[in-house]
């Protein structure tokens, strides 16, 4: 691989790797703030702790595995191998817990407002399927990158 | 190859489909909301309450939100559809799809912006609002992240003359 193309890899991985630590600081930093304007109800605390932990647990789950993704980029550019099976695995991981993110984002809504109320929205479906559309593409990548190491 | 790939080339053909179906059904229902909206159709939801010196705001948040809500889902429509066929030609990655996805994180931020805005359509409110809230913002972000991480691969696919 050419040093240029290695070098922009480099360079858009960190300018990925700061764009996370920036959304996982506001999302610290906003539910510092709202954690202090839910209005709890009694009847239904147990509940609604749940939620919002939930969704605070899943938003640093995604963190996670978008940090892993990159960071396997750079393991995969030492190796020389970039397109690794265990990338894939994290892409479709990372299908499942953005689905999950998204439905307790807009349910933590209803919590944090005292209403007992499970929201599903299509946003839960259509990005899940895009990114394993992008898991599928990433595997038949990896599928190629390995019949060309074989290839003399 | 042919062996190995045609399980995920079935799931991708699959996958297509169903986000056409999506998009295709979105665009209806979005365009039907806008009819009962302006009130050309008498039932559902009730229509804009046109306010004197603010039916230009209310015009505009309306065709705002109408046109990127179609533009998006056309984009995503457009992002699937071009995937496959690239795919049959032997791209894995086109680059032509790094723009589309970008368009996609653009016409999902104004579309959410427009959403918040819509009760200007009702009289509720008679100012923009830019007001977000985080999780439309993160969810753009993760369509940016997500536009990158394709041209990465892109990038490394061509540079490798990957194609199957």
């Amino acid at each position: 691989m050419k040093e240029k193309t290695i070098k922009t890899i480099k360079g858009i991985s960190i300018a990925v790797l700061v764009m996370i630590a920036i959304v996982t600081c506001l999302e610290t930093y906003f539910w510092s703030e709202r954690w202090q304007n839910v209005e709890w109800n009694e009847e239904i605390i147990g509940w609604q702790r749940r939620i919002i932990v939930s969704h605070i647990a899943t938003t640093y789950l995604l963190v996670a595995v978008m940090v892993t993704f990159i960071i396997n980029i750079f393991r995969g550019l030492k190796k020389g191998v970039i397109f690794s099976r265990c990338n894939t695995i994290v892409i479709y991981a990372g299908a499942v817990i953005y689905a999950l993110n998204s439905f307790y984002a807009y349910t933590a809504m209803n919590a944090a407002t005292g209403r007992y109320v499970h929201s599903i929205d299509t946003d839960m479906c259509i990005y899940p399927l895009l990114i394993i559309i992008l898991g599928l593409l990433h595997k038949l990548a990896v599928e190629a990158s390995e019949e060309n190491n074989l290839t003399i | 190859m042919e062996a190995n790939s045609s399980r995920p080339l079935r799931w991708l053909k699959g996958l297509t489909v169903a986000v056409s179906i999506y998009c295709c059904i979105y665009i209806v229902l979005l365009t039907v909301r806008a009819m009962f909206y302006i009130g050309w159709i008498n039932i559902g939801p009730e229509p804009v309450k046109w306010i004197e010196g603010h039916e230009g705001l209310q015009c505009t948040v309306l065709s705002i939100w109408w046109f990127t809500g179609i533009a998006f889902n056309v984009l995503m429509l457009t992002f699937t559809i071009n995937s496959t066929k690239k795919l049959k030609a032997g791209t894995l990655f086109p680059a032509s799809n790094v723009g589309i996805l970008f368009g996609c994180a653009g016409a999902h931020l104004l579309y959410k912006i427009a959403t918040q805005n819509m009760p200007i359509l009702f009289d509720a409110r008679r100012s923009i609002t830019l007001d977000l809230g985080y999780d439309e913002l993160l969810i753009t972000t993760f369509i940016c992240i997500f536009a990158i991480v394709y041209k990465i691969a892109g990038m490394i696919a061509e540079e490798n003359s990957l194609t199957i």
